[in-house]
């Protein structure tokens, strides 16, 4: 009997000590347990950083490109079926590449709120830092709200009262489903968050965000709600800042530019960035990359013959032969920096706000002709609202060209009543819009996008 | 005490009086049918209470017998009964020589269980046990497979072809989505390392860990499905357990066995791809349509011109037969203190892809040693080296790329010099054509790339046995599986275009798992009548896996196997995942006359995996039986010789999940954004994760007739799976992708039945028929809030669908093809047609699993030939041809080539064709992109298949006998040989390489590009001496 007992005492002990046996904490390289994580104002820091990773992934061309493909600048893609889906404007919930690109956007967005509720529980955090990280983290999640509300909604002013479909607002980290706002509701978001962040960023931040680029950020936003008047007073006071100026036409070559507002950088040897621009466009390395121009922008930029960006920016590809096609060479770098903001984008946005508003109209055109300057191109002198206007938006079309903006600039346009198809299509069709990854209806009562309708 | 005393004074009163004084012995040995001793045989007189056992060279003596004549019966459990008349005269003593047979009811046989062994006889749970034989008929390098079609309720997958790949193991239908559906292997009391995709997916199948088991060593395989079987194992029995015993020394004396094998093997079909004229027409016909002038725009950079002279038939130029070889040697040892098992093995299995093979050698050594009478000290080990020279294959290359994008429009070679626009020249003659990159050059791919896994394993074992009393026994059990696996790529210069020097890769993983465990038996047997056996132990497990990003070497002149010195050139990451259990079970067996049964067990058992909230689950089971062929009533039946009813319910539970899901996690890296060091959110927190538990109720009937001539069982089951964990998506402006968890529940009844029937008994000649088949309804019940979509995996539009099996085909219908326009017409939700294909209109048509599965095996023996044929079948379950959407699609940029069948498209108004209008525009068939998932390509998987075929030849012992050869066969045999079935592709017994268990659970049978089985021809000897 003693020796039975003895079984049951080894038995008992090993199953006291199971608990501590099991309870077993991840230990690879690395990883840290989320109580772990964030101690000290350095962490913070760091997760700062964090959200400009994802967020340079997200506007390294992902995002620009989908733009593009629904707008009028690029051609049918090759070798990419869900670019081609984008293309032919009837994304359908399982396109991983739209899905991938709005991930990145909200991944953004949920790291930022993390820091954003974390900066109060850091005790060693001084005043102004918290300020600063708060603004950088609002700064960016201001504008990828802004940045899905574009690609998956209807664009501002397409109802009377902004109460069509807007996006997934996501201003908690919080893993509640939620239902889409009304598309004033993420605006109404997107303009505290950037309003802030102008409020509280600092004047110079090294390489991130600064208080001019939320500034020149809401005048886009503004531009876009066709708020001319706020757009070309925001714009007015950055371009007066003096901080910038009209840099070589190669204002992405890494290493930085003096007109880049906010920029996205690539870091040699081994951190590129601009994948998303460098593996579609480029021509220099690829005889048929997945995205080149439309003949009809090829014409447009050789147009006149002695400007660069014509020269600079495409290329033939087997000329002469069947299958001649216009490649784009503006992305033709080894290491690009993404100017997310920039000047000549906002000289224009100026020039364009008063020429809408039909003031300051001689300015307007000393902005204009300065962009074509720079680009080699003799400067115009024409007067009057719509003469301007109207080179303007040809002057913008052709500075943009790939950067992501075409496709707004198309919308805006149907929005003033200029025109009313995109491509051969209704401006406004179902597949305008890109279709939300199939895991939103998690939850029920995410209303997702109708499809089909563009062709 | 003194009622007592005086009943013994009366016997030996009575005995002493009805003989005389004289001393009558019998003594003798008892032999087993191999001629060897056999200890432990019961001898007994018959109407008295006098008997012995044999000792351990099968010797018994019975002394001072009375002087008559007595009857003496031997009895051996698994042996029949025998009973010798023996006549005593008076001072005589009678020697007898006594030879057992097996019992051929097999009833009293031992049945390996959890933590221990009962009698076929006495089970009341549900369980398969297959013998030697069973497991080494079929010439593959690991046992799993040849489990298919043996045991009813177990479902087996062969892998591929590919060398060296594993199965895919159901029993009883699939009860998980998520968590790992596989059930768990024992070995020798181990719980082993088995997932095939532990150190990734890389080339479409990894090596398959439970081919470390030399099939040749194993004794006996157990297949454990219902809850009071799995029931000792608790929480890690939901899908199943599979026990395998390997051989021990049993028998005094020395033997020796050798068996050799030698087999070659080609693809049980080929791919019916377009040559290089067809696809020129097809592609162009399509052009055409699209209302194109003149040619298209070949892929690769080929001209139309030059593409008329070039019909390259890639799948000539990687499939070749494979030659297989196999050399086993072992040694069986018995001697009064010990018992012995030796052996070795080698094996070169060569697939019919070029390139391709698996060889390993393995060794191993048990060992059991007698201290004393009380202690015994047992030891197992097992040791191996399995080496897979792998190529690409599937979605990665190879015989992957010649069934898709390596167009027969493509040379191998260039068969001039290629000059570009400047005069310079890019590629020389006879430089690999690389136009379309390497993948679509698979002799480039094949020649440039030197791939090898290596895997070194130990498994062992040291235990002991302590016999307190001959009631009262505890065994105690540590054992050790360690593997050490790594993947060595080497890429040739020219391999990578972006790359102008050699490049190695390595992929290092390393596999620890711990496991010790304690059980205390004890027998109480309180009359006659009445007898228990009870059970305590516990047990704990703990595995470590180590493994590293890829080491990469930049510059590389050879594998990193074969130059070591080379540096490397990247900064891997290191992780580790550690996981544990820890647990105490019970199991209380009774028997009433022996013919009434009951068990119950309990299992508690504790899993990392888990939050402190729900950290312990408590698993019960019981079961109960009556062999109602016992009674009195039924006992002379002529008929019915063996009839038992047993019913047991339990519940079990699943913790198959990945480690760590329920911490809230942050990883640091370093080298992000603008070179910054960086920290972010990577999972939240889940303290409310829990065990996935199944509650399983079976009935079942076992039956004997004639004698035991023909044997069966019928078994009834349910299985109900709650709190099943998935990995659901979550809304993706979470910022997250998934979160596990415990939301369906999935129902499982099926009914399974096996026959065995031996038709003929004749001396010369027998023959025996076994046959088995089991029907599985699964049905999801509930999955909680979430849609149809709400897994991650399901590739390929295999979804959870209320009211639907698991891995339902969720797809758009597919209505035919319009006469007028040929294009395809859909059926929209409400089954209008309509030329627009949308993903919401995907409903459910079709089922991965299968309805039926089963096989046949018929035996004859005539004098020393032997012969048999085994079919297996498979009905019922849909197949998802993923790769022949684009096969059979449209015409692309991407480059596909098309299959023969594709010939039957609509061509001109009127035209009644099963394929729509070639295009090469995916909106002239209604969407947006060219990769389209309709019902199209689903098809009925059902096959019936001529799994083995083997003949073979035992020497007469008389002519060996100068040879001191004990035994000699010698054999031919012919794996999958006939294949009977509907699927117009290419194999219909799939398993993909799918290295998540959503998917392996959710879509098994979603072939894409995946290579077919082996179809093999063997001849073999076995020799013991």
């Amino acid at each position: 009997m003693k020796r039975y007992k003895l079984f049951f005492a080894v038995a008992a002990i090993g199953w006291l000590s199971a608990c501590d046996f099991l309870e077993l904490e991840p230990q690879s390289e690395g990883e840290l347990l989320a109580r772990d994580a964030l101690n000290t104002p350095d962490d913070l820091q760091k997760l700062l950083i964090s959200v400009y990773d994802v967020q340079a992934n997200f506007l390294g061309g992902q995002y620009q490109n989908l733009t593009e493909l629904l707008a009028d600048n690029v051609a049918a893609p090759v070798n990419n079926a869900d670019y081609l889906e984008v293309y032919g404007r009837s994304t359908n919930f399982f396109n991983g590449t739209v899905g991938g690109v709005y991930r990145d956007a909200y991944i953004t967005i949920y790291r930022a709120n993390v820091l954003i509720e974390s900066v109060d529980l850091i005790s060693e955090l001084t005043e102004d830092n918290k300020n600063r990280i708060v603004a950088e983290a609002r700064f960016l999640r201001g504008t990828n709200h802004w940045f899905a509300t574009r690609l998956w909604a209807h664009p501002y002013g397409y109802t009377p009262n902004n109460d069509h479909l807007g996006i997934a607002i996501r201003t908690e980290a919080s893993q509640t489903p939620v239902a889409r706002s009304t598309v004033a509701e993420a605006y109404d978001v997107v303009i505290e968050d950037l309003e802030f962040a102008m409020e509280n960023l600092p004047d110079i931040n090294s390489i991130y965000a600064t208080k001019t680029a939320a500034k020149a950020m809401l005048a886009k936003v503004y531009f876009e709600m066709r708020d001319y008047e706020k757009a070309a007073q925001l714009a007015g006071e950055v371009i007066q800042s003096g901080n910038y100026a009209l840099d070589n036409l190669n204002r992405f070559e890494g290493g930085g530019s003096t007109e880049a507002i906010f920029t996205l950088v690539s870091t040699p040897p081994n951190d590129e960035r601009a994948q998303g621009f460098l593996g579609n466009y480029r021509s220099d390395v690829n005889p048929n990359p997945t995205l080149k121009s439309t003949l009809e922008l090829f014409t447009l930029a050789r147009q006149d013959t002695s400007d660069l960006r014509g020269k600079e920016w495409f290329r033939v590809l087997n000329p002469g032969e069947s299958n001649e096609a216009y490649g784009v060479a503006k992305f033709d770098f080894n290491f690009m920096n993404v100017p997310v903001v920039h000047l000549s984008d906002l000289m224009l946005l100026w020039a364009e706000s008063k020429a809408r508003l039909a003031r300051d109209l001689p300015d307007a055109l000393d902005l204009l002709n300065e962009v074509r300057q720079r680009a080699g191109v003799t400067p115009l002198s024409i007067s009057g609202q719509i003469a301007i206007l109207d080179a303007v938006q040809k002057e913008r079309r052709l500075e943009l060209a790939f950067e992501g903006d075409r496709l707004f600039q198309l919308k805006r346009q149907a929005l003033e009543g200029e025109i009313s198809t995109i491509r051969n299509a209704p401006w406004d069709c179902n597949g305008m819009l890109l279709q939300f990854p199939v895991s939103e209806q998690t939850g029920g009562g995410f209303q997702m996008n109708p499809q089909g309708g563009c062709n | 005490m003194k009622n007592v005393y005086s009943r013994w004074l009366f016997w030996l009163l009575a005995v002493l009086c009805s003989s005389t004084l004289d001393a009558q012995n019998v003594s003798g040995f008892v032999y087993d049918e191999n001629k060897e001793p056999l200890p432990g045989v019961a001898v007994k007189i018959l109407g008295t209470g006098i008997g012995t056992t044999t000792d351990f060279d099968g010797k018994f003596i019975l002394q001072n017998l009375p002087g008559e004549v007595v009857n003496i019966q031997f009895s051996f459990i698994g042996y029949s009964r025998v009973v010798k008349n023996v006549q005593l005269k008076p001072n005589e003593t009678v020697q007898l020589v006594v030879d057992m047979q097996p019992d051929v009811s097999e009833l009293d046989e031992v049945v390996i269980v959890g933590y221990g062994v009962q009698r076929r006889r006495e089970v009341t749970g549900s369980i398969v046990s297959l013998s030697t034989k069973d497991i080494t008929d079929m010439p593959t390098p690991s046992f799993e497979s040849a489990i298919q079609g043996k045991a009813a309720g177990v479902q087996v997958t062969t892998g591929s072809g590919l060398a060296g790949s594993g199965s895919v193991v159901r029993i009883r239908g699939i009860a998980s989505v998520s968590a790992g559906g596989d059930p768990l292997y024992v070995v020798d009391g181990i719980p082993i390392t088995q997932d095939y995709f532990l150190n990734g997916n890389r080339g479409g199948m990894n090596n398959n860990p439970l081919a470390t088991i030399n099939p040749n060593d194993i004794e006996s395989i157990e297949i454990l499905k219902d809850a009071s079987a799995t029931g000792i194992y608790g929480s890690r029995g939901a899908n199943g357990v599979i026990l395998i015993t390997t051989k021990r020394g049993k028998t005094k004396g020395t033997q020796y066995n050798f068996e050799s094998r030698l087999g070659v093997s080609g693809p049980t079909a080929r791919p019916n791809m377009l040559n290089s004229q067809e696809y020129l027409q097809l592609f162009r016909e399509a052009w055409i349509n699209d209302g194109n002038v003149g040619v298209p725009q070949l892929p690769g950079g080929i001209s139309w011109e030059d593409a008329q002279n070039i019909n390259t038939d890639w799948t000539d130029l990687v499939i070749g037969p494979g030659i297989k070889q196999k050399y086993d040697f072992s040694v069986t040892k018995g001697a009064d203190k010990y018992n012995l098992f030796l052996s070795g093995s080698w094996q070169d299995d060569e697939s019919y892809l070029i390139g391709n093979s698996y060889q390993r050698l393995s060794g191993r050594a048990n060992f059991d040693y007698r201290v004393n009478k009380k202690l015994t000290i047992n030891s197992s080990l097992n040791v191996s080296r399995g080496q897979n020279n792998r190529v690409d294959a599937a979605w990665s290359g190879g015989l992957g790329a010649a069934m898709s994008t390596a167009l027969p429009i493509y040379p191998v070679r260039w068969d001039r010099d290629n000059i570009d626009d400047q005069g310079n020249v890019i590629n020389q003659r006879g430089d690999y054509f690389l136009g379309a990159g390497i993948n679509n050059n698979p002799v480039a791919q094949r020649d440039l790339k030197t791939w090898r896994a290596l895997e070194n394993r130990t498994i062992a074992g040291v235990g002991f046995t302590y016999k307190a009393t001959d009631n009262f026994i505890i065994r105690g059990n540590a054992s050790y599986d360690y593997m050490d696996f790594k993947d060595d790529i080497y890429e040739a210069p020219g391999y990578d275009p972006n790359f102008n020097f050699g490049r190695a890769f390595r992929y290092p993983f390393y596999s620890n798992n711990f496991n010790s465990n304690l059980t205390a038996t004890y027998f109480y047997n309180p009359t006659e009548d009445h007898s228990f056996t009870f059970l305590v132990g516990s047990e704990i497990q703990k595995s470590i896996t180590n493994r590293y990003d890829a080491f990469v070497i930049d510059t590389a002149i050879a594998p990193l196997f074969e130059n070591s010195e080379q540096q490397v050139t990247n900064n891997p990451v290191f992780t580790t995942n550690e996981w544990a259990f820890a647990s105490a079970f019970a199991r209380v067996n009774y028997a009433y006359k022996g013919k009434y049964l009951a068990e119950a067990n309990f299992r508690t058992d504790g899993s990392s995996r888990f939050g402190s909230n729900n950290r312990f689950g408590f698993f019960p089971s019981a079961s109960a039986g009556w062999i109602i062929s016992d009674e009195e009533w039924l006992k002379d039946n002529r008929t019915l010789s063996f009839l038992k009813i047993k019913t047991s319910y339990g519940i079990n539970g699943n913790a198959n999940i990945p480690d760590y899901q329920r911490w809230g996690t942050f990883s640091r890296r370093g080298n992000g954004y603008n070179g910054q060091e960086f920290i972010f959110p990577t999972r939240l927190e889940n303290p409310d994760l829990r065990w996935e538990t199944v509650r399983t109720v079976d009935l079942s009937l076992e039956f004997g007739l004639f004698k035991d001539r023909i044997t069966g069982e019928i078994a009834f089951y349910d299985k109900l799976a709650n709190d099943v964990l998935l990995d659901v998506l979550v809304q993706q402006s979470t910022g997250f992708d998934r979160y596990w968890d415990n939301v369906g529940t999935i129902l499982n009844r099926g009914v399974e039945f096996s026959l065995r029937s031996r038709n003929i008994v004749g001396d010369k000649f027998q023959w025996t028929t076994e046959f088995n088949i089991a029907r599985n309804h699964n049905e999801i019940v509930d999955i909680g809030p979430y849609t149809e979509d709400a897994v991650s995996g399901g590739t390929n539009d295999t979804r959870v669908v209320v009211g639907s099996p698991v891995g339902t085909n969720f797809l758009v219908r597919f209505a035919g093809v319009d006469a007028e326009t040929g294009r395809p017409i859909y059926l929209d939700l409400n089954g209008n047609p309509t030329f627009e294909w949308d993903p919401a209109n995907r409903v459910p048509v079709g089922s991965v699993l299968p309805d039926a599965v089963g096989g046949i095996t018929n035996s004859f023996r005539y004098k020393n030939i032997d012969m048999s044929f085994m079919v297996v079948f498979f009905i019922g379950a849909d197949i998802y041809d993923s790769s022949s959407k684009r096969q059979m699609g449209s015409f692309d940029s991407e480059g596909w080539n098309h299959r023969t069948d594709h010939f039957d498209r609509w061509r001109q108004p009127g035209d009644v064709a099963t394929f729509p209008r070639l295009t090469t525009n995916p909106a002239m068939h209604g969407s947006g992109t060219p990769w389209i998932n309709t019902d199209l390509w689903l098809h009925d998987g059902s096959y019936a298949r001529l799994r083995n075929v083997t003949i073979g030849y035992t020497i007469p012992n008389n002519k060996l006998e100068k040879y001191k050869i004990k035994d000699l066969r010698v054999y031919a045999n012919a794996i999958n040989l006939l294949t009977f079935t509907r699927f117009p592709g290419l194999d219909p017994e799939i398993a993909r390489d799918f290295e998540n268990a959503t998917d392996r659970n959710m879509s098994p049978n979603i072939t894409f590009l995946t290579p077919p089985q082996e179809r093999m021809y063997n001849v073999g000897v076995s020799l013991n001496f």
